[in-house]
């Protein structure tokens, strides 16, 4: 039996993946931050146990942890999903907005994993798995500021993982493209309070496709859900897993604008040492 | 009759490294350069030797205020904007489970949100001033790093700024191009500059189990800290190359260790999903 402790559990993919997690036969601490919304969610389970998590909060972070150890006594894998989007163009996002998506998605996530590394480490096993997006790898008009906060943490786990091998732990970065949760739901999204009409025809449309795209993304959340189970009994699993048709096109296209740009500028750049 | 083509600059971080040596390179070609850095007296060797087109301005991209008075020199001094240089920002060593808030926010507040603040502030005038040029002559010119496009080790923290610093600019790019302004994200490898000295921050805590990885960093960047193989000074035409061109690249790594590096996550990043991409594309709900 596995342990799971997953962040924002209590709906989209942290609710799901704590689904299959139980159906699996392992146990999961559910974290919220009202845990009432997890029991809500999900029902009661003997494998369940659901935790009170603001992951901003560095001691909840810790004292998360110790309420599943006390429980359960270890963590195989954790998952740091608990994060929301910012729409709106960089010019328009507020110095408050920036620090709000930070605070959840980047500095949130660092809180959980240092509050979880001691037992891996101590266990020398387990598996850090950190929800990225499609936004993470290549950025789009009007989610610069979110995207950039997914690319954080592309940067930070290509770290982790060199820094967690030798401990015999896993990092995997998980790039979900558009799926159907709440993720453009009024309730989740935030938007940036300024608007600027010179960004019309790039952010402005974009927060037009949001409205209408919402609870209607390609992506099957079930099926991502699904597809943690079979990350997680893979006996090498990637670094950076992308999910979802639209991100493998979006990440093959960026690969090729970078490997056609180094290409050209490459010689140049060549030039650059001291001379020998 | 003044040259129509010279520039006009700001740059944050003239104090030494990349900022410094370019600021010289802008002013030595007849550009108007606004030199920035958190402490002025620094910066006085520009306008002795530049009185008319070099203004000193004391600016710390994260104090509020700050940016959008540096903006205002550019804009009463030289009348406009075209070119942003977003440089100032530091390292910090250490694995990612020693450092601590106190020791990373910081750095986010300078590589990160400073660098969004002083865009934000910068960006009415560029748009402006490009609308007036019609050359599609704005710039902003965003000092990334190798590992703004992979980690390392020991610069896992660093290499979050870094990375945001590339998903803002890309974002960026979409967002102002209709307005006549290019972004180059600038990739250096590892230069001769202050940053494995003056510069760096060190994490406090050390933990045994780093002491492989992470560890071997530190011993790294102070046995390197001055023997970098990259020489800023030879970037610099490179850069204004880059930057002049009518149609910069996105990107521009500098150094044949950047292109090593970014050709090898390149390979990674498409060889991870390769071996995953049959469930990857079967997550899309059934017609």
């Amino acid at each position: 039996m596995r342990v799971w402790f997953i962040t924002g559990a209590s709906r989209g993919f942290g609710a799901l993946i704590t689904q299959q997690a139980l159906a699996a036969g392992d146990a999961v601490i559910a974290t919220a931050r009202d845990p009432k919304s997890v029991t809500a969610r999900l029902g009661e389970h003997e494998r369940l146990l659901p935790v009170k998590l603001d992951v901003a909060s560095e001691e909840q972070a810790q004292e998360a942890v110790a309420a599943a150890l006390k429980k359960f006594g270890r963590i195989d894998i954790l998952i740091n999903n608990a994060g929301f989007g910012l729409l709106g163009a960089v010019e328009e996002s507020s110095a408050k907005e920036v620090e709000r998506v930070y605070q959840t998605n980047v500095f949130g996530l660092l809180s959980v994993t240092r509050a979880v590394l001691p037992q891996m480490r101590r266990q020398r096993s387990g598996h850090v798995i950190n929800i990225s997006s499609v936004g993470g790898y290549a950025a789009y008009a009007g989610w610069g500021v979110y995207g950039s906060t997914k690319f954080a943490v592309e940067g930070l786990s290509e770290a982790l993982a060199i820094e967690l091998a030798p401990l015999g732990i896993k990092v995997t970065v998980v790039e979900p493209g558009f799926f159907r949760t709440d993720f453009l739901d009024d309730q989740s999204l935030l938007k940036t309070e300024t608007r600027i009409e010179d960004y019309a025809a790039t952010v402005g449309a974009m927060r037009d496709f949001a409205a209408g795209a919402n609870h209607a993304q390609p992506g099957d959340p079930v099926k991502l859900a699904a597809a943690m189970i079979e990350l997680v009994n893979a006996k090498n699993p990637p670094v950076r897993l992308p999910l979802g048709s639209d991100t493998v096109a979006r990440v093959a296209e960026k690969n090729a604008q970078v490997a056609q740009e180094t290409a050209q500028w490459h010689r140049l750049a060549f030039s650059t040492d001291f001379a020998a | 009759m003044s040259t129509t083509s010279s520039k006009t600059w700001l740059i944050t971080g003239c104090s030494s490294g990349f900022g410094r040596i370019l600021a010289e390179a802008a002013l030595a070609r007849g550009d108007k350069v606004v030199v920035t850095a958190r402490k002025v007296e620094n910066l006085a060797d520009f306008t002795a030797r530049y009185p008319q087109t070099a203004r000193a301005v004391a600016l710390d991209v994260t104090r509020q205020g700050n940016p959008a008075k540096a903006v205002q020199v550019a804009d009463e001094t030289f009348g406009g904007l075209d070119i942003l240089v977003n440089n100032a920002g530091f390292g910090l060593i250490g694995a990612i489970e020693e450092v601590e808030p106190s020791e990373y926010r910081p750095m986010f507040e300078t590589n990160v949100f400073g660098l969004i603040e002083m865009t934000r502030a910068a960006l009415p005038l560029l748009r402006r001033t490009a609308a007036a040029t019609g050359k599609r002559s704005g710039r902003i010119v965003n000092f990334s790093s190798v590992g703004g496009m992979t980690g390392r080790t020991g610069f896992g923290l660093y290499n979050g700024t870094k990375f945001a610093v590339e998903g803002i600019s890309e974002a960026l790019a979409i967002e102002v191009a209709e307005h006549g302004i290019s972004v180059v994200i600038i990739e250096p490898g590892a230069f001769r500059t202050e940053f494995l000295g003056g510069s760096i921050a060190v994490a406090k805590t050390r933990l045994p189990a780093y002491a492989k990885t992470s560890g071997a960093t530190r011993s790294y960047s102070v046995t390197n800290n001055g023997q970098q193989a990259g020489d800023p000074r030879r970037a610099i035409p490179v850069i204004l190359q880059a930057v002049d061109a009518a149609e910069p690249p996105l990107r521009l790594p500098l150094g044949k260790d950047a292109y090593a590096r970014i050709n090898e996550k390149l390979a990674k990043v498409h060889a991870d999903m390769t071996a995953w991409e049959k469930m990857a594309t079967a997550t899309g709900f059934d017609a």
